[in-house]
């Protein structure tokens, strides 16, 4: 059982404002594992920082549970209000990073003293400070250029900048909201991998926020989809990817799920008495058979692919095809034996799903 | 030279250096009672500028009561016209001072009369600070202090040296008006000993000082603003 760093209760989060009352993020629950890579996405307005900036109380919630390493931050019912106190509170943000889609640096101190300055309270000697200081900067590549203003770098750089400043008290948390969203995509893909070596070298968990779902593919291993202020949608990486059950999710994922509500846009799938349709899903590692003929040749059923694609999820290859497979029944079902054997990931698409359109249960 | 000056400004040499009416005494007047009342005036309308910030809605400390305080305060004492503000705090300024009359009176009008228009200054300069910056500060467990003085103040450096100097400019305007008071110098000279005795060179020669005056406060403050800025290289 691995352990659950975060833990957001029953979150909602209502703003009050003149004449209406805005429902941000309603009855959300989001339970992260450590060392997770937790994917948030969802369109603007969706309640995603709202929700991820509950996780250190920079938005006090309206009601719900927050604990953080074990420790419980913020519980609300409906006698009682607990909220940690504000020198704890600041001692647990210290081990919560944050970074931002405009970096957010102070931009009249050098870079070493943007970070230097997360260190102010650390008991460290300023001696102490500023070495530590100069070695995180020197961990995102940006040895050499202590003395620089922000204005003087590149926007990957600040963002490396604003990562070492979350860093600096060695958090066990990193939450990115939209981190690369203003960033080019060459510094996009260095910005994303320095994270997941975080990861993996720190075991650092993070809780990256996005609405670029290449950026989710590339390094997490769970998602969560929002829309609305409530999550409908979460799962592991693959799970989602292949079987993702909400239209919404399938819009955002693009590729083999994106299918789908093509189809049901076009209403291509009209299927005869004896045909069926399949999604196969397979890593490229497990496919090494011209499946296709080989369903043709030894059992008789044609398979006619209505749509195919691949994409690339944590480094490792996914292919999907969506395929009319046509035949006897009974020749069929041991096509699909044989698929099956080689370790090909089958789902029945209902043709209802396809004319209909919604959830493809 | 001096019978140049004496052909072509003959009132202005009549003034003389020093005494009543000197030139001397009136420059200097002019900047002890700029200096003063920016001191006090700029003390208090820093303490209000910052107040209205963080007591504000989305401000770090926000409290309604204190910040509608601080907002009524500041929106009463802009209302009133500076030059029936001199007349008004009368009373005041004869507490505080033990008189009504004269360079010294006028530091306590002066004060009231440039400090909300402060207060608003600072308001915006520090408004002007992203609020990303500040919650990327509570992000890293920044205390209060912290995000006063290494947030707020030292992000909107450049910008207070700015709105610092156009209020300086202000001042010096209001001290030509404190004349009325009898309270002497530059603008004093100016109304008094030059527009009132038709000597026109005395009014010219008084205006040019106080235009070198603010020249000057705009030059050091453009200065002091740029070598203070980090934000636009
Ligand atoms: N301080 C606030 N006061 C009032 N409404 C707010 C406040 N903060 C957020 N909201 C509202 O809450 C909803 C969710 O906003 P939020 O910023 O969490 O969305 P998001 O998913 O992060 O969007 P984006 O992708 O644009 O960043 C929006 O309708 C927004 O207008
Ligand atoms: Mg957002």
């Amino acid at each position: 059982m691995s352990e659950e760093i975060i833990k957001l209760d029953k979150i909602n989060v209502t703003f009050e404002q003149k004449n209406k009352r805005i429902d941000a993020v309603k009855e959300v629950t989001l339970h992260v594992n450590k060392g997770d890579i937790y994917g948030v996405v969802g369109y603007s307005g969706a309640g995603k920082s709202t929700l991820v900036r509950v996780i250190n109380l920079l938005q006090l919630p309206t009601s719900g549970r927050v604990e953080i390493g074990g420790a419980v931050l913020y519980q609300k019912d409906e006698q009682t209000e607990n909220i940690i106190d504000t020198k704890t509170l600041r001692e647990k943000r210290r081990k919560i990073g944050m970074i931002f889609q405009h970096f957010n640096l102070l931009n009249e101190q050098t870079i070493i003293q943007n970070v230097a300055f997360a260190l102010k309270h650390s008991g460290l000697k300023e001696k102490e400070i500023q070495e530590k200081a100069q070695n995180l900067l020197n961990l995102v590549g940006l040895d050499g250029r202590e003395n620089s203003y922000p204005v003087q770098l590149s926007g990957g750089q600040q963002q490396r900048v604003a990562i070492a400043r979350a860093l600096a008290n060695d958090p066990e948390i990193l939450i990115s909201d939209e981190a690369t969203s203003a960033l080019d995509p060459k510094n996009t893909i260095q910005i994303l991998d320095l994270l997941k070596d975080l990861n993996a070298k720190l075991g650092l968990t993070v809780v990256l926020i996005t609405h670029e779902m290449d950026a989710v593919k590339r390094i997490a291993n769970k998602v969560a989809v929002m829309d609305s202020g409530e999550i409908v949608e979460r799962g592991d990486l693959l799970q989602i990817f292949t079987n993702a059950k909400e239209k919404i999710t399938r819009e955002f994922i693009g590729g083999s799920a994106k299918a789908i509500a093509t189809l049901q846009d076009y209403q291509l799938a009209k299927l005869q008495q004896d045909e069926q349709i399949f999604q196969l899903t397979y890593s490229d590692k497990n496919v090494s058979e011209p499946i296709l003929i080989r369903l043709y040749k030894d059992f008789g059923v044609e398979a006619n692919i209505i749509y195919s694609n691949i994409e690339v999820l944590r480094g490792t290859p996914v292919g999907t095809l969506f395929v009319i497979i046509k035949g006897s029944l009974e020749n069929q079902k041991q096509a699909l034996e044989y698929l099956k054997s080689q370790r090909i990931i089958i789902t029945k698409i209902s043709e209802q799903t396809l004319v209909e359109g919604g959830s493809a249960k | 030279m001096s019978e140049l000056f004496a052909k072509y400004l003959p009132n202005v040499v009549f003034q003389g250096w020093t005494g009543d009416g000197g030139w001397l005494p009136a420059i200097g007047q002019t900047l002890y009672m700029t200096f003063w009342s920016a001191l006090f005036g700029g003390v208090l309308g820093f303490i209000f500028g910052i107040g209205l910030v963080l007591t504000d809605e989305d401000g770090i400390s926000a409290n309604r009561g204190l910040f509608s305080f601080f907002d009524k305060v500041v929106s009463l004492f802009r209302a009133i016209p500076f030059i029936i503000l001199l007349a008004f705090i009368a009373p005041l300024t004869n507490l505080i001072v033990g008189t009504q009359i004269g360079t010294t009176a006028a530091l306590v009008p002066l004060s009231l009369g440039i400090f909300p228009f402060y207060a608003r200054q600072v308001q915006v300069a520090l408004k002007s600070v992203d609020q990303g910056i500040i919650e990327a500060a509570q992000s890293v467990g920044a205390t209060f202090s912290d995000i006063v003085f290494d947030v707020y103040l030292r992000e909107a450096r450049s910008e207070l040296i700015r709105i610092t100097t156009v209020t300086l400019i202000s001042l010096i305007g209001l001290t030509a008006m404190a004349g009325a008071i009898g309270a002497g110098g530059l603008g004093n000279m100016a109304i008094a000993y030059g527009y009132n005795r038709f000597a026109n060179d005395t009014t010219f020669v008084a205006t040019l000082l106080v235009l070198i005056l603010v020249i000057i406060v705009q030059l050091v403050g453009d200065f002091l603003a740029k070598i203070f800025n980090h934000k636009n290289a």
